[in-house]
């Protein structure tokens, strides 16, 4: 029987656990498998798409880690299989070969274009399939897009005039243009990547009229190709922009450029900017954004375990290889936070390995959760005394934003009659009883 | 308690991620790298001081930007996006930093963590603070952080025979800009001394 002393069955194990990508369809090394879990959102996606065809703006939100880039590209992938049935689907990403960070709306905007045209790739290469009217318009839209963004980005022809060259940071980017559709993907990565990164003043400032139309122009010959069904644009990761100015001028202030787009557009957004002052110009712009909630989080001294838990097991080949006890610690301290679950299964797996254990045993799945409690340890009196009114209260979470960050101390959990029930996350529960004792103490 | 040896161990299984290096004194930091260098062997390493904002985007631009076309061969689209690194990047992050150069490391969360991955060197006094300041990078971090003070003195023989009491130049270099004092070769010389190794199993 395989064990976890065998070095070639903990690489296999490990190979079907990645807590740095999103979970996918597990056929890979280094991608945890998909499960389905409780809730409605990718119903409630689906209805939006459906009800308002071309014109769903939906913003997806949710606490780090949860789960939200997993989610929406397995809503992705089941439409995709669908293809001709459900039109044009985009995944853009904007943390590809980016930085998401301070993106303002011109870098998400050249992050969407970018990945608008190479989704279009499978439609080029078969361009000869179509009939000469599409075809011509095409390739008369590829030639217009390469000129205004070789003007926008003041390129400059080589004397033969097969290369242009752009100048990002002070340096100098040449471009072959033999391969027109190569080349404007690649002009398009490069400029988006320099807007994300640059100080504002090297930005090249608002995206001009004529590319909007020319994406647009883009979007409706797809259209056009998929016998009338106008595009959806998933644009994950706009949750990282962190900076509050670059995330109010995405989510807020250049909403009327994302209304102009001609698809359907799902964004991700950064959950604190959801709340507080924020929120009510965000939702008057995009409606209630749908939340991801993290999974259900077990009893302690249960024996029971929400399924998923198990199924990720399953799906790793963990099953005969942890103990009960251990997965239901590993389970609870995860505080329902898929990426903390399976990076916990990670690390108890190696110290299993390292403690020359057959499976994960209790002692391996304490000293992880012992480990991820350190992170706590520098929790300040500040912080301790939010935490302490917040769970007393159940309110005041806009003045909490940094204990939804990293290292998470509060949880949003999914809304019951109502109410949106606010949880201690379980790795700092014994840290804020030890606060409340020292706090009773102090006033006695 | 971790060792060094460990934390090389979690970086060659992953072969991606950030995997973090806790430290407050010197001395701690300085005998944990001779172990982890000689534990890493295998692995090339690219050193990095982030001392300041400005710098620090200026080098991790250079490393994680898109380089210009060397020829007119065009390859495949996609690929033609990527930037390979071939070393696991040591960033040291200088004190009391965190709040300018946390937020250039959380947009290149996804860079970083690019295979072979990287290793990010903090002082404990600063770690809360770099995390409220690059939380979706933190948020990857779980387990993968080691904390020098606490780290056993204990190697195996085969990391034994390739350590050396001497820390690359350019790791030196950096050290002698971050707070404290390295220990001198002959502490550590006697500090190898004190620790045989564990026998190989």
């Amino acid at each position: 029987m395989a064990t976890l002393t065998d070095m070639e069955h903990l690489r296999r194990v490990l190979a079907r656990l990645s807590a740095e990508r999103p979970a996918g369809l597990g056929e890979h090394d280094g991608e945890t498998k998909h499960q389905e879990r409780e809730g409605d959102l990718l119903r409630r996606l689906g209805l939006e798409i459906q009800s308002r065809e071309g014109k769903a703006r939906v913003l997806v939100t949710g606490q780090i880690g949860v789960g939200k880039s997993s989610e929406l590209r397995h809503f992705f992938r089941q439409r995709v299989t669908e293809k001709r049935a459900a039109g044009f689907w985009v995944y853009c990403d904007l943390e590809k070969e980016e930085h998401p960070e301070r993106c303002g709306a011109t870098g998400v905007f050249l992050t969407v274009f970018r990945d608008c045209w190479a989704a279009t790739r499978f439609l080029r290469e078969n361009l000869a399939k179509q009939p000469e009217t599409i075809r011509n318009k095409f390739l008369r839209l590829e030639d217009e897009i390469l000129e205004r963004l070789i003007d926008w980005l003041k390129g400059e022809r080589s004397a033969d005039g097969e290369a242009v060259t752009f100048r990002f940071g002070g340096m100098d980017f040449p471009v072959f243009l033999r391969d027109k559709g190569s080349a404007l993907y690649l002009i398009l990565g490069k400029a988006s990547q320099h807007e994300a990164v640059s100080e504002r003043s090297e930005r090249f400032g608002l995206v001009p009229d004529s590319l909007v139309n020319l994406l647009n122009k883009l979007l409706r010959w797809v259209t056009e190709v998929h016998r009338g069904r106008p595009p959806v644009l998933i644009v994950d990761h706009v949750d990282k922009i962190r900076d509050p100015s670059s995330a109010r001028e995405v989510l807020v202030e250049v909403v009327p450029q994302w209304q102009r787009i001609e698809a359907s557009i799902i964004m991700t957004a950064p959950y604190e900017y959801t709340l507080g002052e924020m929120r009510h110009s965000v939702e008057s712009s995009w409606g209630k954004p749908l939340m991801v909630y993290p999974l259900e989080i077990p009893q302690l001294d249960s024996r029971t375990l929400p399924p998923i838990y198990m199924m990720i097991v399953e799906s790793c080949g963990l099953v005969t290889l942890i103990s009960v006890e251990g997965l239901q610690h590993l389970a609870y301290y995860s505080g329902g936070i898929p990426r903390s679950f399976v990076q916990f299964l990670i690390q108890a797996t190696k110290e299993a390995h390292l403690a020359g254990h057959k499976r994960i045993e209790p002692a391996d799945a304490e000293a992880v959760i012992h480990n991820a409690e350190k992170a706590y340890q520098d929790y300040g009196m500040k912080e301790m005394e939010i935490l302490d009114q917040i769970d007393e209260k159940k309110m005041g979470l806009a003045h909490a934003v940094t204990l939804l960050r990293s290292p998470i101390g509060l949880l949003v959990m999914p809304a019951e009659a109502g109410e949106q029930p606010l949880r201690v996350h379980p790795l700092v529960e014994r840290l804020l009883d030890r606060y409340r004792i020292q706090k009773e103490r102090a006033a006695v | 308690m971790a060792t060094a040896e460990q934390l090389a161990k979690s970086i060659q299984l992953d072969g991606q991620g950030v995997h973090v290096l806790l430290w407050d004194h010197q001395d701690d930091l300085v005998r944990a790298l001779i172990v982890l260098f000689a534990a890493l062997h295998d692995t090339p390493l690219q050193p990095l001081l982030l001392a300041s904002a400005q710098a620090s985007v200026s080098d991790l631009r250079k490393i994680f930007e898109l380089r210009p076309q060397e020829t007119n061969s065009v390859t495949s689209e996609e690929d033609s996006l990527v930037p390979s690194r071939q070393s696991l990047l040591v960033l040291f992050l200088q004190q009391a930093t965190s709040s300018s150069i946390g937020p250039w490391l959380n947009g290149w969360r996804s860079a970083l963590a690019e295979k072979p991955g990287a290793l990010l060197v903090v002082r404990h006094a600063d770690f809360l603070d770099f995390q409220r300041n690059a939380p979706d990078l933190a948020s990857f971090f779980a387990s993968k952080a080691f904390d020098t003070s606490s780290m056993l003195s204990i190697w195996s023989a085969s990391t034994a025979k390739r350590m050396k009491t001497l820390l690359p130049r350019e790791v030196v270099g950096i050290l002698g800009k971050l707070p404290g004092k390295m220990p001198s070769g002959k502490d550590i010389e006697s500090w190898v001394r004190e620790h045989p190794p564990l026998t190989d199993q």
